[in-house]
């Protein structure tokens, strides 16, 4: 099936629109800190620093699985701070920059420099694919990967640490650039993008059970979850057979460890 | 659909019954955006609640809101919400590895079903017998994690729905779009669950389910024809395929007992 130019518009305008509906979601969330028993000066914090600190992001998902991400870096400087005499509530970013653990932060900047990474191969390849039908799928894939890397350069952030906004550079010295090159057909560079989604999905199933916030590792597998859709559809394209015996679990097998290139 | 070749192409469609199935995931697609920032107030919840504030049953008290309900194929289900009963109830581990471990059974149990009526063949018909060992040996994995809890046993209320519904599926594409959406519960059920898990074993079985189950309903969604080069009129692209797994229709524990 092929696709015109207008009907990849349509989807990004569709995409824009799912952003604005997301507002509604994050309006609420701002509602209910209002509702809270929080003190004054504590809301205030949050709306006119937590908050104002994700204006980089777009609205809607991003910034709503953003505030998950938050919340699990604010729920992190709440435990290390239990039993002391604190003041730590949500959104008080001072606080989770200070208590914010090292291998998390290392995580989210793992987490966006392969999303990053993933941006550019599609960026890169796109004009490369000859079927209108396979650009438009990955034009979908591309523009859900910068979802993927504003979310955890925003939770970098929010954790007081610098968000690492550049593709890895160690996988894209050994892996990407070498193989760029030699992609010539729309296979080619569908089994490169097959390879990219699976180490993704790798990666985010790898901080399960390896952070100090489980609900990071609820957080980066929302991502997960979408990176393994892609796998499935990018295997259905390739006609990739699903194993029952062998394709039931997801692995850590392809993963990039934290720390790679970012640290 | 896109695929490899037209040899692959699996199924005829029924267009009334694909379009009534878009519209149900159209209305999947808005419930889970509303859920989604219900989610993030629930994750904000718990960390209020350890410092001794307000509780987000309190606060939904108040707020009056209610549950919803998610259609799958002919058959209404309640729709677990984070307004459940059952939220703010401490469930150990082993109680909600039993349960996700009826579901995956009872998926077993659909898709037997499914292939038994003999209106699903060719490909489809292999595509479903491989989910239906996938979900088999997802069912073993959480009965092994869930210190004895579990039963061998399909959960009944899920099978007492979908398999009246399955069986008088007039075709292929109605079974199969029940089969999408039930996928797609089973994934927003492991992300919720993974709010809950306190060990990290559990934690990482229900990790390494959830995307399989993502990627059954996207391989299903794509033979369905909902693939990200539709015309986009009704935005089946997003809907196949959203930048973000959520809870959205996850399966609710206290509605569908082990």
């Amino acid at each position: 099936m092929d696709v015109s130019s207008d009907a990849v518009r349509r989807e990004l305008r569709e995409i824009e629109a799912q952003h604005q509906a997301g507002m509604k979601p994050m309006k609420d969330l701002v509602e209910h800190l209002y509702e809270d028993d929080y003190d004054p000066q504590t809301r205030d914090d949050f709306v006119t620093g937590g908050l104002n600190r994700t204006r980089y992001l777009k609205v809607g998902s991003v910034a709503v699985a953003t505030a998950a991400i938050v919340a699990a870096c604010s729920s992190s400087a709440k435990s290390s701070s239990a039993g002391g005499a604190t003041t730590t509530v949500v959104g008080s970013s001072t606080t989770a920059a200070a208590s914010a653990d090292p291998q998390d932060v290392l995580a989210l900047k793992t987490a966006s420099s392969v999303e990053e990474l993933a941006v550019v191969v599609y960026q890169t390849t796109i004009p490369l694919l000859k079927s209108d039908t396979y650009k438009s799928v990955a034009t979908l894939f591309m523009t859900q990967h910068k979802d993927h890397a504003q979310l955890f350069e925003g939770a970098t952030s929010q954790a007081g640490a610098q968000p690492f906004t550049m593709p890895n550079p160690v996988v894209k010295a050994q892996v990407v650039d070498p193989a760029l090159p030699t992609l010539k057909t729309d296979n080619d560079i569908l089994e490169f993008a097959l390879t990219l989604e699976m180490s993704a999905a790798a990666t985010y199933f790898s901080t399960v059970g390896a952070l100090t916030d489980a609900k990071l590792s609820y957080a980066a597998m929302t991502v997960g979850g979408t990176e393994w859709r892609h796998v499935s559809l990018l295997k259905a394209v390739l006609g990739k057979p699903v194993d029952p015996a062998k394709d039931a679990f997801l692995t850590t097998t392809g993963a990039v460890p934290f720390g790679t290139g970012v640290s | 659909m896109i695929g490899p070749s037209e040899k692959n192409r699996p199924m005829e469609y029924d267009i009334d019954a694909l379009d009534q199935g878009v519209a149900e995931v159209d209305d999947l697609h808005h419930e889970g955006i509303r859920t989604m920032g219900r989610d993030v107030l629930e994750l904000h919840a718990e960390t209020r609640k350890a410092l001794g504030g307000t509780s987000r049953r309190q606060f939904l008290v108040r707020s009056g809101l209610t549950a919803a309900a998610v259609t799958i194929g002919s058959v209404t289900l309640p729709m677990s919400s984070l307004f459940s009963a059952a939220l703010g109830q401490t469930v150990d581990d082993g109680t909600i590895a039993a349960f996700a471990a009826s579901i995956e059974y009872a998926a077993v149990k659909a898709y037997t079903i499914a292939a038994a009526t003999g209106k699903v063949t060719g490909p489809a018909l292999d595509a479903a017998k491989t989910f239906l060992q996938h979900h088999q040996q997802h069912g073993d994995a959480f009965a092994g994690v869930s210190g004895g809890k579990a039963t061998k046993n399909p959960n009944t209320t899920l099978v007492n729905q979908l398999g009246p519904s399955l069986t008088s599926a007039p075709d292929q594409a109605t079974i199969l779009t029940i089969a999408y959406q039930l996928e797609n519960a089973l994934a927003s059920t492991y992300l919720f669950a993974l709010q809950s898990l306190k060990d990290p074993g559990a934690q990482k079985i229900t990790a390494s389910i959830l995307p399989i189950e993502a990627g059954h309903a996207t391989v299903i969604g794509n033979a369905l024809g909902y693939t990200p080069a539709d015309d986009g009129s009704r935005s089946a692209a997003r809907k196949l395929i959203p930048s973000f797994q959520t809870q959205d229709g996850f399966f609710d524990q206290s509605k569908y007992p082990a």
